[in-house]
């Protein structure tokens, strides 16, 4: 075998290497832009939220402040809201119960079904 | 005359303390009170917590709110979003949170930056700010 053959064959290789690893990270890259939850899952997910986020003006008792309205919000953030909750990292124990429940893609259905229940632009 | 027995009672019985005097005052049960001074009481301990937080000015907000504006967009509309849209949020949880955020009981190191310089009338000021800005926010609707 010369020493061109080899370096071909070295060539070769190296490009199905370089082309799997652009492919994976493609793929990746569009998981996790397409790792919005499934909002109609979110919809019957969501039932149990309404208790107190479906109700306007709900007040949180002791320390007494309203109840956030989350229909319309971020999904992102709701994401990282419940996932604070779940952990522990962020108190509220009603919240606590609630996201402790939750898998990770139970909080994405949910978060984006309330991203989509906003009101529509003016 | 709720906020007074609150700090008697709080000290005491530490944070169950607001659960059993929002109990006691409500029974009357606190001083042997009349039934009406009870009612009123109870008015007193389930209306004037909401009330006296709503009184921040939104006009003085808008000037404080310069450096939010920077992640939760000039109008409370957040451009990026891992961060919450602020407009039309009730005043009383943009207090809360803000107060949380300032004593540490919810943390975020953005936020505990900013947080820890606000005085209890910038927070007011800052949520009836927010609060009146319109925004897709609203109460989720029952499906």
């Amino acid at each position: 075998m010369n020493l061109i053959a080899v370096r071909r064959r070295l060539v070769r290789s190296l490009t199905v290497v370089l082309l799997c690893l652009g492919a994976s990270s493609l793929s990746g890259g569009m998981a996790s832009a397409f790792a919005a939850g499934d909002a109609d899952a979110g919809a019957v997910k969501a039932y149990t939220c309404l208790g107190c986020h479906g109700v306007e003006h709900y007040v949180n008792s002791y320390p007494t402040f309203h109840v956030p309205r989350i229909a319309g919000q971020n999904a992102e953030y709701l994401i990282a809201a419940l996932k604070a909750y779940r952990s522990k990292e962020r108190s509220h124990q009603t919240m606590q119960s609630n996201a402790n429940l939750l898998t990770d893609q139970d909080i994405e259905d949910i978060s984006a079904w309330f991203a989509a229940q906003g009101k529509a632009a003016p | 005359m709720s906020r007074f027995i609150m700090t008697l009672v709080q000290p005491a019985f530490g944070r169950s303390a607001n659960r059993f005097g929002g109990y006691f005052c409500r029974r009357g049960v606190l001083s042997g009170t009349p039934t009406v001074l009870a009612g009123a009481l109870a008015i007193a301990v389930t209306v004037f917590p909401i009330a006296a937080e709503a009184s921040g000015d939104a006009a003085a907000g808008k000037e404080k709110a310069a450096t939010c504006t920077a992640c939760h967009g000039a109008d409370g509309i957040s451009t990026a979003p891992n961060f919450p849209i602020l407009a039309g949020q009730y005043e009383s949880y943009l207090a809360q949170a803000l107060k949380s955020y300032r004593d540490g009981s919810r943390q975020n190191a953005i936020m505990a930056g900013f947080a820890t310089a606000l005085s209890d009338e910038d927070i007011a000021d800052l949520s009836a700010w927010f609060a009146s800005q319109p925004g897709p926010l609203q109460t989720a609707p029952r499906p």
